[in-house]
């Protein structure tokens, strides 16, 4: 006869880890470690930065997982932490001035890497001019477009993650894909 | 026809968050007007463009960077727990300097009463007036005997004969025949030719001491 194992739940993953199975942690990595790298490189737009923030959120979440209280689902509970960390790192960023992002309104020009000396051989995909794009969406707009987009999130898991109502989600949503189009039209 | 809907309600409708009645509005809109049909087309594209894009993969040095960085933070949480175990015992140390403390004061405070008795109890000794051999020697060691003097009672005070002291009162009575008495008579054997008398006799001793004998 066939032993299937059950799936583990979230809880049965957080009890192990609160009992000291360090498997757990492990699962865990395993399970969303490339969810937590997608938002932390579209946040950002920097692998090697993505890699830091993720290193980063996942620390955040080993030192948390034991006051985990399931009212929500993991998933939407990591989701939330790489988006405060995020918020928080680059919100840190932009106080330093680093940020791309203009204040003027406009949608920024996106810089054409062809035309510059050093990267003039290497090809610009899709992917770079989106993830360009994506940069020079303001932070709200940019959080709800990458989480309903790119992570496939509901209305109702990005209000839970974002801690808004769906209301303002789906108004977030609308305005940050309108600024993308914007940006990407002139580019 | 209906008013032309927000770009919130596009976009929703798009991704299908719309109630179904409202939904049914804004494709009935969408069916008539051309506009709104080219925005949502727009927003179709930015969608797809998005949602085209390929998932990318954290490299492998990201597991080690946070399994690396996990097994520190538990190092430290391990050392912090010592501390902190240290920092409940702390407490049972003082305690036990405490109690160390109390012992000591309290035995610095019953050597410091036991004095205190001691010297109460020395008080009420007649004066150690010296050896009986030397002083009465009259001069063996080179110490006078001492004077004493008797004290008459003039109704208000003592005087001494020469009439130089007066004391309301003898501060000690000695009373013949006890052994204070005999202990004075060892260093002054002329107290026994004092006169005796109801009221007692006074005698002034080396202009200190003042004593009464009673019969």
């Amino acid at each position: 006869m066939d032993v299937v194992a059950a799936p583990m739940s979230d809880q049965d993953l957080v009890d192990r880890h609160r009992y000291g199975d360090a498997t757990a942690f492990e699962e865990i990595f395993e399970l969303y470690q490339g969810m937590v790298y997608n938002v932390a490189l579209r946040m950002c737009g920097d692998p090697v930065e993505a890699e830091d923030l993720s290193q980063e959120i996942f620390l955040r979440i080993h030192r948390h997982l034991g006051k985990f209280k399931a009212r929500s689902s993991l998933k939407t509970w990591i989701y939330r932490i790489a988006i405060n960390h995020c918020r928080s790192r680059l919100g840190r960023r932009r106080w330093w001035g680093i940020s791309i992002e203009r204040d003027d309104g406009r949608p920024p020009e996106i810089r054409d890497e062809r035309r510059g000396p050093e990267d003039r051989a290497v090809a610009e995909g899709e992917a770079r001019r989106l993830g360009l794009a994506l940069r020079a969406v303001p932070s709200p707009f940019r959080e709800a477009v990458v989480l309903r987009d790119l992570e496939g999130l509901t209305y109702e898991e990005i209000a839970e993650v974002l801690r808004v109502k769906i209301g303002t989600v789906r108004s977030r949503i609308a305005r940050g894909r309108d600024r993308l189009r914007e940006i990407l039209e002139e580019a | 026809m209906i008013p032309h809907p927000t770009i919130d309600v596009l976009s929703a409708h798009l991704d299908g968050e719309l109630p179904r009645r409202e939904s049914s509005r804004v494709a009935k809109h969408l069916d008539e007007c051309l506009r709104c049909r080219h925005e949502l087309e727009g927003i179709r594209r930015t969608v797809g463009r998005l949602r085209g894009l390929d998932r990318e993969a954290p490299s492998d040095l990201l597991a080690t960077r946070v399994q690396r960085q996990v097994a520190l933070e538990a190092a430290d949480r391990t050392l912090a727990g010592r501390f902190e175990l240290r920092r409940f015992r702390l407490p049972v140390q003082s305690s036990t300097l405490l109690t160390f403390s109390l012992v000591f004061a309290l035995a610095a405070i019953l050597y410091l009463f036991a004095g205190a008795l001691e010297r109460e109890r020395s008080a009420t000794i007649p004066v150690d007036l010296g050896s009986p051999a030397t002083d009465l020697a009259g001069g063996e060691t080179g110490v006078s005997p001492m004077p004493v003097e008797e004290m008459v009672w003039d109704g208000d005070r003592w005087l001494s004969e020469s009439g130089t002291g007066g004391s309301p009162h003898p501060r000690l009575e000695v009373r013949r025949g006890s052994p204070q008495w005999d202990e004075l008579l060892r260093h002054h054997p002329e107290l026994a030719s004092l006169p005796l008398r109801e009221e007692g006799v006074a005698v002034w001793l080396h202009e200190g001491e003042r004593f009464l004998v009673k019969p």
